[in-house]
This record gives C-alpha cells, sequence and structure tokens, in this order.
C-alpha cells in the first residue's frame, strides 16, 4: 500500500493513468459508445442534463455511467487512502458560473479536453482548433493567476457536505436501474432515452460504470487533470500533469490503430463541425474557465467524489449550463455552430474576464 | 471548537519551529490552508523569488497541495521537509545554494584548474614531471576541490595512455571534479583514441569554463 500510495505521484504513475484512460476511451467506442467519444466529460453531462429533461435536444439524452463511476470511484479511493475532506464555500457563485460557460465553450467545439485530446487521436483535425483554443484559454487563465486571482479559502465543514455530489450520483444511478431503457422507446418513467443519435449510443451499463469506477479510482491518485497539464507547464514548466495527458493521446492513438479508429481528416468527423475559428473560441472559453475554477471537468468530477463541495457545484453549473446550451440553441451540431453559439461565447469570455480581473484581491 | 483546536495546534508547531531555529527571528510562515490549486505552488514561487532568508514554512491541508509544493520546491533546487500535524501538513522549504545561513558553507566556488603543459613551472622536464604529479596527488586531499581540470597542449598526455597519473586523476574524478582534454591537441598529438581519464572536450566548452570560473588556477 506505501509504495502504491507513492507510486501515483510519480511520473510514470501519472503516465499510467494517461495511458489507461487511453486504452478505455477507444475501447469504449468500440463497445458502443459514440466515435471519438470514448469519454468526454462535457458532452456526458450534457447527455445526463438530457435524460434527466434539462433540454430537449432528442439525440443526446442518456444517463452516462461513466460520470457516476468518476465520482464514486474517487470516492472508494479518497477513503481507502484517508483522502476524503468536506471542504467547501470557495466563491461557489462564480464556480457554478464558470461551470455554466465552460460547458458552452465546450458544447460549441464539442467536446471537454478529455474529448478534444481523443478527437485528435482519431485523427480529427479541427480538434487541433480546439487544443490550441484550450492552450489559449489555460493560457489567459495563468495570466490571472500570476496576477493574484482567486477565489478563497474553503472551509472544513460537515463530512454529508462532501457527500452530496457522491449522492446525488448515486441517486441518478437508482433512477436508471428504475427507470431502465426500454428499446425504441423515447421515455422511461421519469427519464428519457435517445433513440438515435450519439445518446443512442453506448457501451452497456456495467461496462461503462465499471471502468468509470476504476478511471475514478486512478485519477483520484494521481490527480489527473488536463487543464493543470497546461497551466502547469506554462506556470512552473512542470511537464508532470502534462506527460499524463501526452500518454493519454498516444495510447488512445495506437489503440485506434490497432482497431482501425483512426481515420484522418477535417470533413465529416463524427459529432464534430469544420468551424476553425469556433471551435477555437469555444475551447479559449472553456479552458479560461477551467482555468479559473482549479480543473478541468474531470477533475472537478475527482474532486467532488473526495469531499470538495465547490467542485461539485461546478459541476452542477456544467450540468445546467447543458441545459441552456440546447434549449438556447448555443451548442453545435455537426452543421455548425448553433445561432447563437457565437454570441454566448463572447458573453462567456466577457463574464470570465470579469471574474478574473475582479476577483484578485488577497484573501485573508 | 474545532478553529480553537487547529490555533493551540499551529501554537505548538510554531514553538517547535522556533526550537529548531533558536535565537533568530520566528520564520515566515505562509498559510495555504483551504486554497485550491494552483494558490500553494504560486505562493511558494512568490516566496522563493521574495524572500532573501530563503527559507519559509509553508502549510497545506491536503496530500495534493503537499506533493505539488513539495514537487515545486524540489525542482528550484529546494531542501524540503515535511511535518504532518493533524490534518495539515508543513512544509519547511529552504533555498539550496545560494540564500543559506552564515553558518551552513558558501555558495561553492567555481575553481577550474587550467594544465596547459605536461610539466610544472619551467626549467628542466624531469623536475617538472615531478612536480605537476605531486600537485595533482595533492589537489585528491586539499579543500575546496576544483569542478573542473582541463588539459590543454601537452597537458593531454597526463589524461592518456602511459601517463603516470591516471589513477589520481581518476579519483579526483570520483571525488566529483570533471577531467576534460582538449580535443584538438588530443589528436595533434595522435592521442584521441588513448584517452583513459575524463573526456574530451572543445574549445568552446574550454573557454566557456575559463570566463565562468570564479577563480582560475594556473600551476
Amino acid at each position: 500500500m506505501g509504495s502504491l500510495k507513492t507510486f501515483f505521484s510519480t511520473r510514470w504513475g501519472i503516465v499510467s493513468v494517461g495511458a489507461f484512460i487511453g486504452v478505455f476511451a477507444s475501447l469504449l467506442q468500440r463497445w458502443g459508445n459514440p466515435a471519438n467519444m470514448g469519454i468526454c466529460v462535457a458532452c456526458f453531462e450534457r447527455d445526463i442534463a438530457g435524460t434527466l429533461g434539462l433540454h430537449r435536444a432528442a439525440v443526446v439524452q442518456y444517463m452516462r455511467p461513466e460520470i457516476i463511476g468518476f465520482v464514486l470511484g474517487s470516492l472508494i479511493a479518497a477513503y481507502a487512502f484517508k483522502e476524503f475532506r468536506a471542504r467547501a464555500g470557495s466563491a461557489p457563485i462564480v464556480r457554478f458560473l464558470l461551470g455554466v460557460f465552460a460547458m458552452i465553450g465546450a458544447l460549441v467545439f464539442l467536446g471537454c479536453p478529455w474529448r478534444a485530446m481523443l478527437r485528435f487521436a482519431g485523427g480529427d483535425g479541427n480538434a487541433i482548433f480546439g487544443l490550441l483554443g484550450l492552450i489559449g484559454g489555460v493560457w489567459i487563465g495563468t495570466l490571472f493567476l500570476r496576477g493574484g486571482y482567486n477565489l478563497g479559502r474553503s472551509q472544513t465543514t460537515h463530512t454529508s457536505v462532501g457527500w452530496l455530489l457522491p449522492l446525488t450520483m448515486l441517486g441518478f444511478f437508482v433512477l436508471m436501474l428504475i427507470f431502465p431503457q426500454i428499446q425504441g422507446q423515447e421515455k422511461s418513467g421519469v427519464l428519457l432515452y435517445s433513440i438515435k443519435g450519439p445518446g443512442s449510443m453506448h457501451a452497456p451499463l456495467f461496462v461503462s460504470l465499471v471502468i468509470g469506477l476504476c478511471i475514478g479510482f486512478l485519477a483520484q491518485r494521481s490527480r489527473f487533470c488536463t487543464m493543470g497539464a497546461i497551466r502547469d507547464f506554462v506556470l512552473f514548466r512542470h511537464t508532470h500533469l502534462l506527460s499524463g495527458a501526452i500518454a493519454l493521446v498516444v495510447v488512445a492513438f495506437i489503440i485506434n490503430l490497432i482497431l482501425g479508429q483512426f481515420h484522418p481528416g477535417f470533413a465529416k468527423q463524427p459529432v464534430a463541425h469544420t468551424m476553425g475559428l469556433w471551435n477555437f473560441g469555444g475551447m479559449v472559453l472553456a479552458g479560461l474557465a477551467f482555468a479559473l475554477a482549479g480543473g478541468c471537468p474531470g477533475r472537478q468530477l475527482f474532486l467532488a467524489g473526495e469531499g470538495d463541495g465547490d467542485a461539485g457545484v461546478f459541476v452542477l453549473g456544467m450540468i445546467v449550463g447543458a441545459g441552456f446550451a440546447h434549449n438556447f440553441g448555443l451548442a453545435s451540431s455537426p452543421d455548425g455552430v448553433g445561432p447563437y453559439g457565437i454570441a454566448a461565447v463572447i458573453i462567456g469570455l466577457l463574464s470570465c474576464l470579469f471574474i478574473g480581473f475582479t476577483m484578485r484581491k488577497e484573501v485573508a | 471548537m474545532r478553529l480553537r483546536k487547529q490555533q493551540e495546534r499551529n501554537e505548538k508547531v510554531n514553538e517547535q519551529q522556533q526550537g529548531i531555529i533558536e535565537g533568530r527571528k520566528p520564520m515566515k510562515e505562509i498559510d495555504c490552508r483551504g486554497l485550491g490549486c494552483p494558490q500553494p505552488v504560486l505562493r511558494a514561487k512568490q516566496a522563493l523569488e521574495e524572500e532573501k532568508e530563503g527559507e519559509f514554512i509553508l502549510i497545506v491541508d491536503n496530500q495534493s497541495s503537499r506533493d505539488n509544493v513539495e514537487r515545486f520546491a524540489k525542482s528550484q533546487r529546494c531542501d524540503v521537509k515535511i511535518m504532518e500535524k493533524g490534518q495539515d501538513f508543513y512544509l519547511h522549504i529552504r533555498k539550496g545554494g545560494e540564500g543559506k545561513e552564515a553558518t551552513l558553507p558558501q555558495k561553492k566556488e567555481k575553481i577550474v584548474v587550467y594544465i596547459n603543459s605536461q610539466f610544472m613551472g619551467i626549467g628542466e622536464d624531469e623536475l617538472g614531471s615531478i612536480l605537476m604529479r605531486s600537485f595533482l596527488k595533492t589537489l585528491i586531499e586539499l579543500e575546496p576541490k576544483p569542478s573542473a581540470v582541463i588539459f590543454i597542449n601537452s597537458g593531454v598526455r597526463l589524461t592518456s595512455e602511459g601517463s603516470d597519473v591516471l589513477e589520481t586523476l581518476a579519483e579526483l574524478s570520483k571525488k566529483g571534479v570533471e577531467i576534460l582534454s582538449c580535443g584538438t591537441c588530443l589528436d595533434f598529438y595522435g592521442l584521441k583514441e588513448r584517452l583513459r581519464v575524463g573526456r574530451v572536450s572543445n574549445m568552446f566548452e574550454i573557454a566557456q569554463s575559463l570566463l565562468t570560473a570564479d577563480r582560475l588556477i594556473r600551476p
């Protein structure tokens, strides 16, 4: 246990976690998840928003067990290694809004940083614009961090506060068991299920759940974070987290080659559009929001699992943001950006700048 | 209640800290409890840039921040000692090299020994040989050690096959002294394949070593 405890803080530890995610993200596509979307935290939270009826985009509604697994796997790891600490109270409303805008930005691009890397590893050239945008957004975030931006301290609080998001996820899972998908039916009890489109494509429930749990466990141990990978490199020239992210891309690429899932090109890529500027712009917004909130959407789930209530608020912000994104026509589709997507990105960027510029006073 | 306990704990730790550094002003403490990533590392970075003493204590309340700050401090060549106090971690960070206290050794001076002949001094070659042997042997015993010994011109005969100081130089090399031989010189004397200790260097590196040395010794 002792060596296992330190292994994950080593370079090989983070690389093996990145590689693990790369392998199973590619395999999940093989086993039923949408193409180049083995795992996408933003898309999957959007699907959860859909199954709950927070938006009515019929093609993206499914209770993704991977997300549930991420939170609960992290919870298990945190308890196994005595790292569960319930804490909350570091500017929750800001985190909520950052979650909303992060989701809007991600859905203009059509993917979170994980999916940007998986799209790239699957040959989708449009992902390059997304990744560049992500780097740009995080870079802007580091300027704020250097300038003293922070959201203040969190407080240690009741253990049950830290349990709220994991319990919510558990509740989602129970809902899914009570109202399982019925072949060809759009509705099962309170839940909505896609019968076509990406939402209808998914690996078997327990496969998704178990892989989600494993990734949640490993990522909690290793602190895997795609935004942190860029941020730490820009701020401190640290390549620790970056090596994990690179391992993910390289391994996913190799597995895609083996499975025949690598299709290089720009046009007609799965669940993607070719508007380079807005692939870029969407991810600038998302990257900046992640940097200001202190973690990529995956990391926020893992933090929520180990008791961070503020990260939980960010997750809820993202789910609600997905609702806005589809109800207001902000999310892109393979045809291009939504009717109000560009305006939303601009409003989101202005909001993030407002947050970044005004929240830089030293908080005691 | 919890807060008071924490305060008491802090005071206790402060006393302990002051015990370690008795007679000096209390060490600067940076409290990063409750702060998320990357604030603790940013503050450590800031402190390292500002602190003249180059020594401070940084308090974090989670293992992830502890690891991050430790990793960062070590990458900046600092000494890090970690004490676990309840749920918190106290990282005692001290700059390595410059900025250490007077009681600790000063920053290591860069001394370069420049040997431009196989003989020491001007006069009979036989005597020059004996003196050179003796000088190099003495280097093993003396402190401080040079960071590098550079062999130029016929000096490269000392580092090549047939030299009677190979063992002495190997000993120096083992103690961390870099043994550099001029490549052009080895070529000129046909010794390139017969270098037995240290490594081949070039004029760029040699000139740079000479220019950046704090002290240059030419026996």
